[in-house]
């Protein structure tokens, strides 16, 4: 019988959890009735969701994300992407090359969502789904209703307000790829202005308290958007 | 009884030669009864009775320079002094001694005894021959018996010494003429032992009191030293030292409960560590197995990855599983081929079917989540638990820090009691070390203090046995000395009354004690009475009565002697001027001329005074005028004593019938 060392099953667990947080994503996407993503999209939407996950207090699974060229970049999303659709949970709506890159368009097939459905009936994933879709329909009213860079399409507008994303800003401004950004770290620039906005929320006069706590979470993630929307013009 | 006396002196006859004091040689020959020696002044009449006493005991004492000085003042010359010479012939009961001596050197020139006559040789010292022969024949017991003899007794200078007032003196006489021969000796070698234990006694003492003052000062000075130890509160040092000996151990009780105390947490701390650690293996192995099921939910809801991966890879990418590099699409499909148709590894050939089975159609989901579930409690529980224990264990320790800081305030107060306890031992032990060495040296000042002043007053008690013991002799002689004087008193009374009568009427003689200076016991000295008194003092008399009275206890002692002993004596009397301005004159002749029977007698007295010369001469027998020596005749006289001398030959032919 094989036996497997603890880090051999964590490490086994992270790469389930993986799967099932890209599978939330394209969930996500199909649920808000956006037609596809791309890869790209892909990492930039799991990036906000894993930087800002301790708004919601859960640990997600992607850690190891590097500044690329293209803003944050982790292998594992990539991986994780082709794994499911090796078994068929992902289609490839279209793919493409341009020069030494590529480009395609994944979104969740019928057994995918069966997958989500499955998963969902534990507690703990109904959680990260639910996170990840609080996010995602924020993006979705951030690319849809703002005058985000032309340079993208869908929910890849998003890079432009990634781009705003303290954490890596602060990283990007240094001008050293391949660095590992400080995803999980709890004193990252990302963090410090989660806490401020707690705080401001906690000093919120109640009137606008419906005593719900995704409305709080959702009102903190809006702000949170609303900075990045703000630098972004700033920038522009 | 008789024999036992002692004898006194008889000069018989005296020769003057080369003394240029005199005009020429001169002698006479003494008899029985009256001896007239008259003269005027500065002839040498006094200087005669010098001469006899000169040359029968040799230098008078007090009186070394006498004939030198008067050769001096004379004009003599050096070469003159061996011409002047005096020699004596002297009647010791039955010995004749003759001794001639140089005037001026004292030297004995010649010596005889009844005419055996001794000379000096190599062996023999003509003085201590003399004085032997002397001691010999009249028992006294030195030379200087007779000098104080001749001195205080048969020679009575004009304004001469009171026996009678004098006590030591008189005693001296006393025991010299009317005790045995050796008693007066005996008396004074006694006296002196008692005098010489008494300044030893006297001595130690001063130096017994120094050191008995130096040991009151000490002892006073370790008195104080004592009570300034005590002032110094040993005692309350003492109770201090109990109190804080107390205190430590009760601190110490209290110090060791607070390490129990800590030691009893500490060990609650590690088992309840222990217990957290177990907690969190147990939370771990709760998350662990939560994970292993997640795993397996994981699992049975996906395909093995790893194979269907691999597939993909190589069926849209071409990519290698192992390397990640690009193969051929044809190789790749027919990997492809191989993997999807056959379901068997390409490399290895084994059976794929496994792998692809869908691991739901297995498993029980809902009971894998149920599992999950209820271990997620279970490990909630125990991290709430852990949560509450963890809690406790700050506690503990928020709890252990605290004792530990009561122990760190204990063991400060310990440490300070302790070091209270040193230094207060210190100094208890420092005053009784210091005490101890400086009553140390007091005892052993007092030690040797104690020993000088027990030393001291053994010798004072030594003294004082001896004192006690010659001073009983001594008692006991003055009691023979007073016996003896009880029998001489009434006679010596009668003849001093019969003396004195005619001038001061009844006058007797009493005994009275009297501690003189010399005798340093009550000894019985004569007292004369009249008129009802006891003259005790010379005060107490008159110029007259007590010239009177010295010249009548004199003759009255010689006369009583004469009676006792059967031996005379040559009893020299040169009155005084003052007793003739009194016109008692005829009174004194009279009481002199009754001694004229009872032995010899020398008058030495200026010419002027003619009523005194007759009237002693009237008494004197018929062949007065060979008992005279005229100074006019052997003195040198002044220019106007030559003018003079007519009348004064006159005047003495008319005394004495010439």
């Amino acid at each position: 019988m094989e036996v497997k060392y603890k880090y051999q099953i964590i490490e086994e667990n992270r790469e389930f959890k993986r799967l099932n947080e890209i599978l939330y994503v394209l969930y996500s996407v199909r649920k808000l009735d956006l037609t596809n993503i791309s890869k790209i999209g892909v990492q930039k939407c799991i990036y906000l969701c894993e930087i800002l996950a301790p708004l919601r207090k859960i640990i997600l699974s992607f850690l190891n994300f590097i500044y690329w060229h293209r803003g944050p970049y982790s292998k594992d999303v990539q991986n994780s992407l082709d794994y499911l659709v090796s078994i068929d949970a992902v289609n490839v709506e279209s793919f493409s090359t341009y020069e030494a890159n590529s480009y395609a368009n994944y979104i969740i097939t019928e057994a995918g969502c069966e997958l989500v459905e499955k998963l969902t009936l534990y507690p703990k994933e109904r959680d990260r789904l639910e996170w990840i879709e609080i996010v995602m329909r924020i993006i979705r009213a951030y690319v849809g209703s703002t005058n985000l860079g032309e340079d993208y399409t869908g929910i890849d507008k998003i890079i432009d307000l990634v781009y705003q994303e303290p954490s890596f800003k602060e990283v990007r401004q240094e001008k050293t790829k391949h660095v590992l950004l400080p995803v999980g770290e709890r004193d990252n620039l990302t963090m410090e202005l989660i806490n401020f906005l707690e705080r401001v929320e906690e000093n919120l006069p109640k009137v606008l308290d419906s005593g719900k706590y995704k409305l709080n979470l959702e009102t903190i993630l809006l702000s949170f958007f609303e900075y990045l929307y703000l630098e972004y013009l700033s920038q522009s | 009884m008789e024999d036992t006396y002692i004898k006194l002196p008889v000069i018989r006859k005296i020769e003057v030669k080369g003394y240029k004091l005199f005009s020429k040689d001169w002698e006479y020959t003494f008899k029985r009864g009256l001896n007239l020696f008259v003269g005027a002044n500065m002839l040498g009449k006094t200087t005669t009775a010098y001469i006899i006493l000169y040359g029968l005991v040799g230098l008078p004492v007090g009186q070394k320079d006498f004939f030198a000085d008067r050769v001096k003042g004379d004009g003599g010359k050096e070469g003159e002094k061996g011409n002047a010479r005096v020699k004596l012939t002297i009647e010791i009961g039955k010995d004749i001694i003759e001794i001639e001596r140089d005037l001026f050197t004292s030297n004995i020139i010649f010596f005889s005894r009844n005419g055996q006559v001794f000379e000096s040789g190599e062996n023999n010292n003509l003085e201590k021959l003399y004085e032997e022969n002397i001691i010999e024949t009249s028992r006294i017991s030195t030379l200087d018996d007779y000098k104080f003899l001749l001195k205080k007794l048969l020679i009575r200078e004009e304004e001469g010494d009171y026996l009678l007032w004098d006590w030591d003196d008189q005693m001296r006489v006393l025991r010299l003429l009317f005790n045995y021969d050796k008693f007066d000796a005996e008396f004074r070698r006694i006296r002196n032992r008692v005098k010489d234990q008494d300044t030893i006694f006297r001595g130690q003492q001063d130096i017994k009191k120094q050191f008995k003052r130096r040991l009151e000062v000490i002892q006073n000075q370790k008195y104080e030293s004592m009570k300034k130890m005590g002032e110094q509160s040993l005692d309350e040092l003492k109770n201090k030292l109990a109190v804080l000996e107390k205190s430590i151990v009760s601190r110490d009780r209290e110090h060791q409960e607070i390490i129990s105390g800590i030691e009893k947490l500490e060990e609650s701390k590690r088992e309840l560590t222990e217990s957290i650690y177990k907690m969190n293996s147990e939370i771990e192995e709760l998350d662990s197995e939560i994970t292993k099921i997640e795993n397996t939910l994981y699992q049975g809801i996906y395909e093995d990855p790893k194979i269907p991966l691999a597939n993909h890879k190589l069926k849209h990418y071409q990519i290698c599983m192992f390397c990640n590099n690009k193969i051929p699409v044809n190789k790749a499909e027919k990997i492809i081929d191989i993997i999807e148709s056959q379901r068997i590894c390409p490399v290895c050939e084994s059976n794929l079917r496994e792998h692809y089975k869908l691991a739901d159609e297995d498993i029980d989901k809902d009971s894998l989540i149920r599992m999950i579930d209820e271990k997620q409690k279970a490990s909630e529980e125990k991290k709430e638990k852990l949560e509450a224990e963890q809690g406790r264990l700050d506690e503990m320790s928020q709890e252990i820090q605290k004792l530990w800081s009561e122990e760190e305030r204990v063991k400060t107060e310990l440490e300070k009691d302790i070091l209270e306890i040193d230094d207060i031992k210190l100094k208890i032990s420092k005053p009784e070390y210091e005490r101890t060495k400086d009553l140390a040296v007091y005892d052993r000042d007092i030690r040797t203090l104690q020993d000088q002043v027990n030393h001291y007053q053994t010798i004072m008690d030594e003294a004082k046995i001896k004192r006690t013991k010659e001073t009983s002799r001594l008692l006991s002689m003055a009691k023979e000395y007073s016996e003896r004087l009880e029998k001489i008193r009434d006679d010596l009374t009668y003849y001093f009354n019969d003396y004195v009568y005619s001038f001061l009427g009844d006058c007797r003689l009493v005994t009275r004690k009297r501690k003189t200076d010399e005798s340093r016991i009550p000894v019985d000295i004569f007292v004369p009475v009249f008129d009802g008194r006891e003259r005790h003092y010379r005060f107490q008399t008159s110029k007259s009565e007590r010239t009177f009275l010295e010249y009548a206890f004199r003759l009255s002692l010689c006369q009583v002697f004469q009676k006792i002993t059967g031996g005379d004596s040559l009893l020299t009397i040169e009155p005084s001027e003052g007793i003739f301005d009194i016109g008692n004159v005829p009174i004194l002749a009279e009481a002199i001329s009754k001694y004229y029977d009872v032995s010899y007698l020398l008058i030495i007295s200026n010419i002027s005074r003619s009523d005194f010369l007759q009237r002693i001469v009237e008494k004197a027998r018929k062949d007065i005028k060979e008992r005279v020596v005229n100074y006019l005749e052997v003195g040198k006289l002044s220019d106007a004593q030559k003018k003079e001398k007519e009348r004064y030959d006159k005047e003495l032919g008319r005394i004495i019938g010439s």
